[in-house]
């Protein structure tokens, strides 16, 4: 059982499900498994005792609707609920924060899925591959041809596709200005009566990244030049906003 | 119209919410899909400005986001130190999620109707994620688990990847992102995936019903499945297509220079 429901804190949770509103026995195992995310799934042989139980000790009632036992809070139940605000309080904290610890494991769990995915796809295309590979490999001679042959290919290719290209250039650093505007003006939410003006400044922006990106793809990037450039960024920036604020 | 400032570490419950909006810049953020009354934990908080929101029990309307993002987030985004979150919103499964991150990393997981999700730079994580999702991305990757549904994804450099995944429909286009997909596909899927030069790798079971065309011009292309045939063409219009067991469902792959490999599972 998850530690958050220690010392009777099940009972109280138990309560506070029902003090909500009447609810079957069912009902109840499965409110608890959603509030904690699948994480706490408790079983029947858990939560009809502990219901009997609460029912013995009168802070519960139940009644039977179409076969089944509906439970419902008693006073004396709501009475022990008032007493024990404080503790219920806490409780829901630790319910947070254990949705927080679910959140993070489930990034964690994804993260590891993916990157096992990855690896083993990965090594299975290799395998895929491997086979006309080893034929090539077979005599120095045909490796050779075949390279030439590939090269004079791939040489026809490219100039009958330079055109395709080009095309295909051009599409791209529309592409690359739609995705970014549209992120732009998410992330952003400029109200209606700038809404316009917001978006031509987030192309502006994009249009700035594009030309930094094809400039710096020309030349060699180091560390030092990098922490210049982000010197400068920081500047342009001080400067964006002593404008944005004018 | 209920409205809160969050300055620092906090947590609230709301009513009933079909709607959430969120934006934060740095951090974390998790959106959760819960039968429990929603909720918002902000675990850390540092920014000079506020993080608002505002909740509208008519519409059931939830909004979480600074006031100020569009202008004054310029310059936080670029100072890489500020505007640093960690929230996790719980709220129904049912409600429709609109999430946006600059640099934050977003992991939304179990929600089953309309869900947008964009980042410039953070990686964004679905988890169990069925109805319909929109994944936008400049930079960041996208990994999805236990996907059912619509995906559509879109990123310029981005990865995506796709573990056990059961498309309805899934679309993928990327500029220089990689693709990597698991899927089985029912009758009625239907996937293209489109890179220029990101590579796509695709593994479906063996005994998969589908029509398949993969189309690369100068990337390599591979199949794991004997009944494909590679169609010669000319240069630059090289495909590798076929129908795998009666067809039906329907994969399509195309790069203009990334290579694209169909790998053979399992028997399902």
């Amino acid at each position: 059982m998850s530690p958050v429901f220690g010392h009777g804190r099940l009972r109280l949770y138990l309560l506070k499900l029902l003090e909500e509103s009447p609810r079957h026995g069912y009902e109840v195992i499965r409110l608890l498994q959603d509030r904690f995310l699948g994480v706490y799934s408790p079983s029947p042989g858990t939560i009809y005792p502990r219901l009997a139980r609460l029912e013995e000790e009168g802070l519960v009632t139940h009644e039977v609707t179409a076969g089944k036992k509906v439970f419902s809070i008693t006073d004396k139940g709501r009475a022990e609920l008032n007493a024990r605000m404080d503790e219920l309080e806490d409780l829901e904290q630790e319910i947070s924060a254990s949705v927080r610890d679910i959140a993070r494991e489930v990034k964690e769990d994804v993260r590891d899925t993916v990157k096992s995915l990855r690896e083993e796809l990965t090594r299975m295309a290799r395998d895929v591959r491997s086979g006309p590979r080893d034929e090539i490999r077979r005599t120095t001679e045909r490796q050779k041809q075949e390279f030439r042959r590939l090269k004079e290919e791939q040489k026809r290719q490219w100039s009958e596709h330079a055109q395709r290209w080009q095309t295909e250039g051009e599409r791209l650093a529309g592409e690359w200005r739609r995705i970014w505007t549209e992120v732009w003006r998410t992330v952003g939410g400029a109200p209606e009566s700038r809404a316009a003006l917001d978006d031509e400044l987030g192309e502006a922006l994009a249009d700035f990244v594009a030309q930094v990106r094809t400039e710096a793809s020309g030349t060699r990037l180091t560390r030092e030049k990098l922490d210049d450039l982000r010197r400068t960024l920081n500047d342009a920036a001080t400067r964006v906003r002593d404008t944005l604020r004018s | 119209m209920q409205q809160w400032t969050i300055e620092g570490p906090e947590q609230l419950t709301f009513g009933h919410v079909d709607a959430l909006d969120v934006r934060i810049v740095a951090g974390r953020l998790a959106v959760l899909a819960s039968d429990g009354p929603p909720t918002l934990d902000v675990a850390e908080f540092d920014s000079a400005s506020p993080l608002l929101v505002s909740y509208d029990e008519d519409s059931r309307r939830l909004s979480v986001t600074f006031k100020d993002l569009t202008w004054d987030g310029l310059t936080g985004w670029l100072r890489r130190d500020r505007r640093r979150t960690v929230a996790t919103l719980a709220v129904p499964r049912r409600a429709t999620v609109n999430a946006g991150v600059v640099s934050a990393s977003a992991v939304v997981a179990g929600f089953e109707a309309v869900t947008h999700v964009k980042s410039v730079s953070g990686e964004i994580v679905l988890d169990g994620v069925s109805g319909e999702v929109h994944a936008t991305t400049a930079s960041g990757d996208v990994e999805s688990r236990s996907m059912a549904g619509d995906l559509s994804f879109k990123s310029i450099s981005g990865d995506l990847t796709v573990a056990d995944g059961v498309p309805r429909r899934l679309r993928g286009n990327t500029v220089s992102g990689r693709i990597t997909a698991d899927l089985r596909l029912r009758p009625t899927g239907y996937v293209t995936l489109y890179t220029v030069s990101g590579s796509i790798m695709v593994r479906l079971p063996e005994h998969t019903e589908a029509d398949v065309t993969l189309r690369s011009t100068s990337g390599q292309l591979d199949s794991g499945f004997d009944e494909l045939k590679l169609n010669g063409g000319g240069p630059g219009n090289r495909s590798i297509s076929g129908r795998l067991g009666g067809g039906m469902a329907s994969l399509s792959a195309t790069t203009v220079s990334g290579d694209v490999t169909l790998l053979k599972g399992e028997k399902e």
